[in-house]
């Protein structure tokens, strides 16, 4: 760095005593470059400083959310890590029963079926056949959480009466205990239900999670609708 | 006091900061709020380690070690400029006023993404964020006067490249 960037920089950063304040502003009438470099150098901090954004309302409550759920587990070993998405707040009370159910149903249920299946409890039952004709409009924002190291993204749609919930993943939802496996040409699918709650799956690149109160036959109707693979 | 009201009476005045800081490295709002909240799981596990007052700086370097893990995981790194850029010409004395004038946050945001990380970093930090110059150096773990110059060099490296987006519209 040559000593005039540094003097430059020293001004800028308001560091230069008085006198030496003094003869740098002097410096800058008759110095074009110094000059320019200065303007550059104030522009780009004031643009940067007004392109700041407020935090999102919410976001503080998700936060102390997520730090509660990671203080509630006793053991770092026990601890299946959750991350609340964009609508944590609307989820919270779900978030409970995931813990809960992670905790109780993993010898039975893989941690990310489980997950997925909680996630699903609070959603309405279908209050009848759904046309299939009908367009699945997506409901809420795409939330995010992670089981066992799985992360998982989660899309709410509603569907004619009934609501469901679309869960990707870069990894395979693993076949809990009573699912069967489904359409022949895809080796991976599988279905099953689970307290309640119908699951269909498809396994791939990524992989997929259907879930709803609804019958399995109108998530195979959902996953047409949306073009899953 | 639980250890978590104490790490929340410690941390949450600094979640603008965090956020202002998570914001910079995405344009997906969500996936900023995202990264504020692995911020703070992360710092929750480490808390018991946490000494000095230095909180804001402790979470901001925390913020840009999980964006970096998350940026390598999907290979999403910013593009940095090679080369030398165009210097701002000396003889129109009003181009930084024009570019000021025309400039969008969108393409601030990807005139910043195109910087060197250490100068992208300094910026982030003082500019966005409203760290000082000594609390960005303590989060970098960098003398006051790199962070400075990084700054600087990193302002004007700023405005060369929003002038230059400017010509080609």
């Amino acid at each position: 760095m040559s000593t005039h960037e540094k003097q430059l920089i020293a001004f800028l950063a308001g560091d230069l005593d008085a006198d030496a304040g003094r003869a740098f502003d002097a410096h800058l009438l008759s110095c074009e470059s110094c000059w320019t470099a200065v303007k550059a150098d104030r522009a780009a901090r004031h643009l940067l400083e007004a392109s700041r954004e407020a935090p999102p309302t919410g976001l503080a409550d998700r936060v102390r959310l997520a730090i509660e759920i990671e203080a509630r587990q006793p053991s770092p070993k026990r601890r299946p890590r959750l991350r609340l998405g964009a609508a944590a707040t609307a989820i919270a009370s779900g978030l409970a029963a995931i813990i809960v159910i992670l905790t109780q149903t993993a010898p039975t249920a893989p941690a990310a079926v489980a997950a997925v299946v909680a996630s699903a409890k609070g959603l309405p039952a279908a209050a009848g056949p759904v046309n299939p004709g009908t367009a699945p409009t997506q409901i809420g924002s795409r939330t995010s959480l992670s089981a066992r190291g799985q992360i998982i993204q989660v899309s709410y749609y509603r569907f004619g009466s009934a609501e469901a919930l679309v869960a990707e993943s870069s990894e395979q939802f693993p076949m809990p205990p009573g699912s069967r496996p489904f359409a022949a040409s895809t080796s991976m699918a599988w279905t099953a239900s689970k307290s309640g709650i119908s699951l269909l799956c498809l396994n791939g690149s990524p992989s997929m999670l259907l879930a709803g109160r609804l019958p399995v036959t109108q998530l195979k109707t959902l996953a047409a609708r949306l073009h899953l693979p | 006091m639980s250890e978590r009201a104490a790490f929340e009476d410690a941390t949450m005045p600094h979640l603008e900061l965090v956020h202002r800081i998570a914001r910079s490295f995405t344009g997906d709002p969500g996936e900023a709020e995202d990264l504020v909240q692995e911020t703070y799981l992360r710092a929750f596990a480490k808390f018991a380690s946490h000494r000095g007052p230095n909180t804001g700086a402790w979470l901001t370097a925390i913020c840009i070690n999980a964006a970096r893990s998350r940026f390598r995981q999907a290979r999403r790194r910013p593009v940095e400029v090679r080369g030398e850029l165009p210097e701002l010409p000396d003889d129109q004395p009003d181009v930084v006023d024009r570019v000021v004038a025309a400039v969008e946050r969108d393409a601030l945001r990807e005139a910043l993404g195109r910087l060197p990380e250490p100068q992208r970093l300094a910026l982030v930090l003082m500019d966005i964020g409203g760290l000082s110059a000594s609390e960005t150096a303590h989060a970098l773990g960098c003398p006051r006067g790199t962070v400075l110059a990084r700054a600087h060099r990193g302002r004007r490296a700023l405005m060369q490249l929003l002038a230059a987006q400017r010509e080609r519209r």
